[in-house]
């Protein structure tokens, strides 16, 4: 818009329409440029919103930012929006209200879907055709040209280890080797951005590594991976990053570790063939800096204080400490040391994507906002980090 | 974009060829044509598989000919063929729209309306290859069994292609309404034996009007006969007109004026079916004209395969039937060959724009309002 408003202020100011074509042309030019080659979001959605039959609210204004190269999780409850999501992404839902650019074109615009692979759950591909032909078919709807589609099956197939049944149909295909398919024909194209809604669904275990070597392989070509999926600890193994979309709404976004970095914490464990209680009591006798009072009953968790104002926890003979610094323990290791108490484990501890997941969908939501866009609440609570 | 176009169609072909339906037809279409080359005709008989049968009247020839036009095409292309087609080719706007395959296609760098449209070819590629398969067989029977070589056979493609057209057209939208084949199908055939039914009704009426019509002019053309008759018979000068007895009136003079009489009496009568005939007619008519025309779409075929001069053949054969039966008694009826003829002639002289061009713009209503459905719905 601010374009045409340059170019009309060119005419009015009296300028000849040819300058005023050219500069237009000039800018158009840059612009674009600017856009193919500057951003380093695969997928930059500002204020999602679906809502069906002018009552349900299946999107409520998502704001959500992919980096180029990295694998992306997207978790939630049955009836969260993923699918619409997906979907609106994809083009097959038409979004109420969206902003944003897919691969730095807007969303919706249908030529961009030729850098897009998309697996979508519940998939069904026609059954009778082969592996093979499968691939080149919809490699051809990416308008792939044959001869590089046909060089490419035989690469794919190879790739998701389906060289052997490439030339059955897929009516006499399992349920996972029909998903080894649909993996490799959303990579057909050879795409920048690949969209999978649960393409581990009805894979065995080793099928399931295969997958994540194939995707971690995709993010080592710099290839942006998004899923969608239920299995958070698939998604917990290869993930860079999650959003976790509740009601509609995201309600967390960002890195594992940043997502966790306020409940991280280191654990020693002491060993010793003491009775617990003794154990316990020759912990404090060793710590009283750390631990000044001690007069509290011995089975109840004990808290004290590090020198840098860390809480420390003491249960049983375990000592938590809050921190993902590891400076912040070391003189207490040394305290413990020095007392002769045997330390049999110093581990650094974070909730699992489970624990995470369960926070997140058991929070309390904002109430969507019913009546006009843009939607302000669905903004990350965890600030993402810069990104370059 | 036509990388996308080709794929689509190769689909498609591979899908036909997966369909045991497919290969049923074809199958059952060479039958058929065996049974149809069993016949064989010369200028002066017919025979079939060696045993000489009847040609009733027409040149074997012709009737060899009408054989192909009236059952391979009229019957069973138009009936049976359809039919399966229908069933066989119901499931494609269903099975694209049901969830998790539609996903595929729409995610891939090719717009709604292109890959409806192209959805929809398809689903023609399937009566394509059984007519042309038949047209071409029944081109080469023609001129081995039957001696004469008609090229305008295959005006039956794009005939019977767009006659399914009209049909499959009314399919994909009910597919996509439904989303199940099922339902889709069964409503289809409702509506074909809707569209028939309407066909039949009003060449029906189109049959009472030309008859209630030919009867008046009948009646008009013998009040006239009788009047001059009459006229002639009367004394002509004033002299003679006042000396004569009405009671001396020849007895032929008073017959002819019961019988004008009578006529007069009937025309009224006559006059209230042509009007009546012609409001009912209108009506179907008008309605006909909205709707696609099935049977009048196929019956063109007929309008290329025979010449003129094989038309005037066929109405002189008809008149020449009529000519040994007729009597005395029923000089004065309209004859019903004549009715016929007549029939036929209004029939055959319905412009092609009226019967395709009204059908086409009733799919293309149908296809736009599935198209515009297909581009909103969210899947």
């Amino acid at each position: 818009m601010r374009l045409h408003a340059l170019t009309r202020a060119l005419s009015k100011a009296g300028h000849s329409p040819r300058f005023t074509r050219f500069t237009f042309h000039v800018f158009t030019f840059h612009r674009y440029s600017f856009a193919v080659g500057a951003s380093s979001l695969a997928i930059d959605l500002r204020s999602v919103a679906k809502v069906y039959k002018g009552r349900i609210h299946a999107l409520c204004g998502i704001d959500m930012k992919v980096n180029r190269g990295e694998i992306f999780g997207l978790l939630g409850p049955n009836g969260a929006g993923k699918s619409t999501l997906v979907k609106i992404m994809t083009t097959i839902v038409r979004p109420t209200h969206a902003e944003g650019t897919i691969l730095d074109n807007p969303i919706g615009h249908k030529p961009t879907l030729q850098r897009v692979g998309y697996l979508p759950e519940n998939h069904r591909f026609p059954r009778y055709l082969t592996g093979r032909q499968t691939i080149e078919f919809f490699a051809a709807l990416s308008n792939v040209d044959r001869p590089t589609r046909k060089k490419r099956a035989d690469e794919l197939l190879d790739l998701v280890g389906m060289r052997e049944s490439a030339d059955r149909v897929l009516s006499t295909y399992s349920k996972g080797m029909t998903q080894r398919i649909g993996l490799a024909q959303a990579m057909s194209a050879d795409p920048d951005l690949i969209i999978l809604d649960e393409p581990t669904d009805g894979v065995d275990p080793v099928g399931r590594r295969d997958i994540r070597n194939i995707l971690t392989r995709l993010r080592e070509r710099n290839k942006t991976v998004f899923i969608n999926s239920h299995l958070l600890s698939e998604l917990e193994m290869i993930c860079d990053r999650v959003a976790i979309l509740v009601q509609g709404q995201i309600a967390r976004q960002g890195s594992l570790n940043e997502l966790t970095v306020t409940d991280q914490c280191y654990e020693i464990e002491i060993a010793g063939h003491d009775d617990p209680l003794q154990l316990r009591q020759r912990i404090l006798q060793s710590l009283p800096n750390f631990f000044p009072h001690q007069s509290i009953p011995p089975t109840a968790p004990l808290t004290g204080k590090l020198p840098t104002s860390h809480p420390i926890t003491l249960t049983a003979h375990i000592l938590s400490i809050p921190t993902t610094d590891p400076n912040h323990i070391q003189e207490l290791l040394d305290a413990l040391r020095r007392s002769g108490l045997i330390i049999r484990r110093v581990q650094q501890l974070r909730p699992s994507l489970e624990d995470l997941f369960m926070g997140a969908v058991n929070a309390p939501q904002a109430p969507p906002n019913v009546k006009g866009f843009p939607i302000q609440f669905g903004s990350p609570p965890i600030a993402l980090p810069p990104i370059s | 974009m036509i990388t996308q176009t080709l794929a689509i169609f190769e689909d498609a072909y591979h899908e036909l060829n997966s369909r045991k339906i497919f290969w049923i037809v074809l199958i059952l279409s060479a039958v058929v044509m065996l049974a149809f080359a069993g016949f064989s005709a010369t200028d002066a008989r017919l025979t079939y598989f060696g045993v000489k049968i009847p040609s009733f009247g027409f040149p074997p020839r012709l009737f060899y000919k009408s054989l192909f036009t009236g059952f391979i095409v009229g019957v069973w292309l138009t009936w049976a063929a359809t039919g399966l087609a229908l069933f066989s080719t119901a499931s494609i706007f269903p099975d694209l729209v049901s969830g998790g395959s539609i996903d595929l296609y729409l995610s891939k760098p090719i717009s709604r309306l292109r890959l409806f449209i192209t959805k929809y070819f398809t689903g023609l590629l399937f009566v394509t290859l059984q007519v042309t398969i038949i047209c071409g067989l029944g081109f080469i029977i023609l001129g081995v069994r039957g001696g004469g070589w008609y090229p305008s056979i295959f005006w039956g493609i794009p005939i019977v292609l767009v006659f399914f057209s009209y049909l499959f057209s009314v399919c994909v939208l009910l597919g996509i309404l439904t989303r199940s084949p099922l339902p889709a199908l069964a409503l289809t055939i409702l509506f074909w034996l809707v569209c028939f039914s309407i066909s039949l009704t009003e060449v029906m009426l189109l049959d009472w009007k030309t008859g209630a019509q030919l009867d008046l002019d009948r009646i008009d053309l013998q009040i006239d006969t009788y009047n001059k008759r009459i006229a002639m018979m009367q004394p002509r000068s004033p002299t003679t007109k006042s000396t004569t007895n009405p009671t001396t009136e020849p007895i032929l003079l008073t017959d002819f004026k019961a019988a004008r009489d009578r006529l007069e009496r009937e025309r009224p009568d006559a006059q209230g079916s042509v009007e009546n005939s012609k409001k009912w007619h209108k009506m179907f008519y008008s309605v006909q004209t909205i709707l696609p025309k099935t049977g009048e779409t196929t019956g063109l075929l007929d309008r290329f395969l025979f010449t003129r001069a094989e038309d005037e053949a066929y109405i002189t054969s008809h008149e020449g039937n009529r000519g040994k039966k007729s009597s005395s008694t029923e000089e004065i009826d309209v004859p019903k060959k004549r009715k016929d003829v007549e029939l036929n002639k209004e029939l055959r002289d319905r412009s092609v724009s009226w019967i395709v061009g009204t059908s086409l713009l009733f799919e293309a209503a149908v296809l736009s309002l599935a198209a515009w459905i297909f581009q909103r719905r969210d899947f």
